[in-house]
């Protein structure tokens, strides 16, 4: 019995892939994370190059490969360089401090939208929209409660707010884990 | 193009709740606002206060609207038979239940369909409570049996801190039938049998094409009296006319080997030339009122009997979408050969790249039958792999194939190339006169 000689199965194989193509929504939702990341860079007044170079690896991870924790190295490492910019009593300028939160917010969002959206995947822009609607609740949240604690005063000037503030960590930690716990229950 | 969700009536969704996992970005975010927030109230800092909120509101606030259940997708087609060429349309029902982000939808096409758009793999959102209906166009290029459906779906939920996978194991079957050219031969055969048919047969009897003039006898028909040559001879004579009869015509494919690009209309193997070709032959004959077999010499223990009529070439046309580059032992191939009846028209289809076609060909010839050759290698053949012995091998091979053709010319076979519609006319009519010359001389 002699072997069958296939030499049309691979061309046919060929012929039929689809090119991957890039996405111009994929694009930009990477570029939104490589622009946060100059920002955390050049926000603050002075640099760090050990926390430099980690952020800048971190935003390159997240914009590489966004479901591989490059987001998280990149936000750890802004906040170490926001202390080293600052020390750990500085009072850096509301504008800064501001246009920093809104960085490490991107950071955080649009890495978790490129995770869900693979560069060559094309999207429908209801995808979008639906997701910069919860951005802008979001961050409109976090602007009322930005506001709610400047009306209070400085966070642990009283114990009341001592005590608020570590049941805000703890809710912070807690809630994930305690969702995920029930969920997986 | 993929048409856009477009938010349908609401559904009630009974699905059972999905697993979700965490993503990469959970844990970081969680993790830089939990830092930022104890800082903030441990060193009474305002700024790292500010920092950490926009992240701990990104974290608690779609943790506290999370989903529960993942959308439910059911896959459909337009239709499910197709010829090479056309185009359907490929639909996703998505019942979605909860809010979430991103639905990832990535569908399987085994086969030779594909989506038009290159949708296979694409992104998409919806309202909860609501049904989508996403369709696609569903090219079918080459012909050939598929599937489509086996929907995998990444759902991502809670602003892209919670994930869940699952696979819809839903497929829906596509046949797609080989492309027929209008095809048509003459209705001269070498081997007309039966008792009616649409071919003029060698024996005399009812039928339309005049065989001669003799004199009358009793039961002939008085319209068939020939007047003019019955008052110039005193007697009565009739005219005879050759009887109409149907003919057998087996349909013998060569899948030992497949050679040249398949891409549908814009190239062919040689197996698309022989089934295409096939299909034509098949269907022209059955039109006549012929017997139609197949045989496929890669499961040569599976023919299509010969049988008559339309629904007959569907049969064929089902077993022509399982023609596939396979070989089987001489042996096997000679048994399924030699049940071929001995009238019948064998229509060997080929490229000549292997002996074994060719010699059992042959062999058919000596015993009697009638074999024509079709020859199926396209006319170009493009190469995956180039190698630098593959030219001079290519060659080689071709001046082999050459060769083989002389053989079988020589032996009373002809070679003919498929070229569609009345090529087959003059190799047939020569094919009857050395038929009936032959059975003169026996």
């Amino acid at each position: 019995m002699s072997r069958p000689l296939v030499l049309g199965r691979g061309l046919r194989r060929a012929a039929v892939r689809q090119p991957r193509q890039v996405t111009l929504a994929g694009l930009a939702v990477r570029a939104v994370t490589v622009l946060a990341g100059l920002a955390v860079l050049t926000i603050p007044a002075a640099h760090d190059p050990v926390w430099t170079a980690l952020t800048v690896l971190g935003v390159l991870v997240a914009v590489g490969s966004p479901g591989q924790g490059g987001a998280g190295l990149a936000l750890g490492s802004a906040v170490g360089g926001w202390f080293a910019a600052y020390g750990a009593h500085g009072s850096p300028p509301l504008a800064a401090t501001a246009g920093y939160a809104l960085a490490l917010y991107l950071i955080h969002t649009s890495t978790a939208l490129a995770a869900a959206v693979p560069l060559g995947v094309p999207m429908h822009t209801v995808v979008l929209t639906r997701w910069l609607r919860r951005c802008l609740l979001e961050l409109a949240v976090a602007a009322g409660l930005v506001a709610a604690s400047y009306a209070l005063g400085r966070p642990g000037s009283s114990s009341t707010l001592l005590l608020l503030g570590l049941l805000g960590v703890l809710v912070l930690v807690g809630v994930p884990v305690l969702l995920l716990h029930r969920s997986h229950g | 193009m993929t048409s856009g969700p477009a938010d349908g009536p609401p559904v009630m969704n009974s699905g059972p709740p999905a697993k979700w996992t965490p993503t990469a970005a959970l844990a970081g975010t969680v993790g830089s606002a939990a830092v930022l927030l104890g800082f903030a109230v441990l060193l009474g800092r305002q700024d790292l206060l500010v920092l950490a909120l926009p992240l701990a509101v990104a974290v608690v606030l779609p943790l506290l609207t999370r989903p529960v259940r993942a959308p439910v997708v059911r896959v459909a087609t337009a239709t499910g038979t197709l010829f090479e060429g056309q185009v359907t349309t490929f639909s996703q029902h998505l019942q979605v239940a909860d809010a979430v982000d991103v639905i990832r939808l990535r569908t399987y096409a085994e086969g030779p369909v594909e989506p038009a758009d290159g949708s296979q793999d694409f992104c998409t959102a919806a309202a909860p409570h609501t049904q989508v209906a996403l369709e696609h166009p569903l090219a079918a290029p080459r012909w050939g049996r598929s599937r489509v459906g086996r929907v995998s779906l990444t759902v991502t939920g809670a602003h892209g801190l919670l994930r869940s996978t699952r696979t819809f194991p839903e497929v829906v079957p596509v046949v797609t039938f080989p492309q027929r050219s209008e095809f048509s031969a003459t209705d001269v055969v070498p081997s007309a049998l039966g008792i009616v048919g649409g071919h003029r047969s060698r024996r005399v009897g009812e039928g339309v094409d005049p065989a001669g003039v003799r004199p009358f006898v009793a039961g002939d028909r008085l319209r068939r009296i020939h007047w003019p040559v019955s008052q110039r001879t005193g007697r009565l004579h009739v005219t005879t006319t050759y009887s109409d009869r149907d003919t057998e015509v087996v349909l013998v494919l060569d899948s030992a080997v497949e050679v040249g690009t398949s891409a549908g209309a814009a190239a062919a193997s040689n197996l698309d030339v022989a089934v295409r070709a096939a299909a034509s032959i098949a269907e022209h004959y059955l039109r006549n009122g012929d017997r139609v077999g197949v045989l496929d010499l890669g499961r040569a223990g599976r023919p299509v009997r010969l049988r008559a009529g339309q629904t007959h070439l569907f049969r064929i046309l089902e077993a022509l979408l399982d023609v596939r580059a396979a070989s089987v032992s001489e042996l096997t191939i000679g048994r399924a050969l030699s049940k071929i009846p001995s009238r019948a028209l064998v229509i060997l289809l080929t490229p000549l790249l292997s002996d074994a076609a060719a010699t059992q060909a042959a062999g058919l010839s000596r015993a009697g039958r009638t074999v024509l050759v079709i020859d199926t290698l396209p006319g170009e053949v493009v190469w995956p792999e180039p190698g630098p012995w593959l030219e001079l091998a290519w060659r080689l091979q071709l001046i082999e194939r050459d060769n083989l053709a002389g053989a079988l010319a020589d032996s009373g076979v002809p070679v003919v190339p498929w070229l569609g519609s009345g090529s087959l006319d003059q190799v047939l009519v020569g094919l009857s006169r050395s038929t009936r010359v032959a059975r003169v001389h026996r």
